[in-house]
């Protein structure tokens, strides 16, 4: 489980997502509105197509990628992995509906789940939000 | 030669973990490899067409296959990153 979020605002540069990236060692970044909801998500694969560019020129919202799939922090574990493998997209950020708006509370990757896989027996994404540590 | 990644882990989910063999995961050769000679460029554009994370560098002598490392794109968004703070284009 990546320890919390990290997120950008969609006005901000790919350059500023690449470095948020390098230094926190995370595969993705969510990008949220200004009520710092889930709008959508950039991993490592939307920055690849702009090696070579300049990075300054352009904004977070011209490469992300949209997200609008609703993940509850209750669903089984099993349930995540069955959506990954309909959408063929293994970054699903976790959204608590209880809450009331998207805010991005953890993400969840195909990584974290064969790390799962490998300690856990069953159980919740609020468990392995917990043993992710902190949550933005 | 091949490669497993935690999606295709994901993906082999159902099969008996505890007796399954790294062969009934992996198919050969799915993932593209590159040599050392291959133009930066072109092994990130391969990277980035392939939605994958790590490419296997072999050997670009002739008739051989030796793996001689691997190229993880996080090296590349850290190089992306160091370039762009820099002022260089990247």
């Amino acid at each position: 489980m990546h320890k919390g979020v990290i997120s950008c605002l969609a006005d901000d540069s790919v350059y500023d997502v690449a470095k948020m990236m390098d230094d926190n060692h995370f595969r993705s970044v969510v990008v949220v509105n200004e009520g710092g909801e889930v709008w959508g998500i950039i991993t490592y694969r939307e920055l690849l197509f702009h090696y070579g560019k300049n990075l300054r020129d352009k904004k977070a919202h011209d490469i992300m990628r949209s997200y609008r799939i609703e993940v509850d922090p209750q669903w089984p574990v099993e349930k995540a992995i069955e959506l990954m493998n309909r959408i063929k997209y293994y970054h699903l950020i976790i959204v608590d509906p209880h809450v009331g708006t998207r805010w991005p509370v953890g993400i969840l990757t195909s990584f974290d789940i064969v790390q799962y896989m490998a300690g856990l027996e069953a159980g919740h994404f609020e468990q392995l939000l917990k043993l992710g540590g902190n949550v933005l | 030669m091949g490669l497993i990644s935690s999606d295709m882990m994901i993906n082999a989910l159902g099969k008996d973990f505890g007796t399954a063999r790294a062969k009934d995961i992996v198919t050969p050769d799915s993932i593209p490899t590159v040599t050392l000679s291959t133009p930066i460029t072109d092994a990130v554009a391969l990277m980035a067409k392939e939605a994958i994370e790590h490419l296997i560098v072999v050997s670009d002598k002739a008739g051989s296959r030796a793996v001689i490392g691997m190229l993880f794109a996080s090296d590349m968004i850290a190089y992306m990153a160091k370039a762009g703070e820099q002022g260089a284009v990247s």
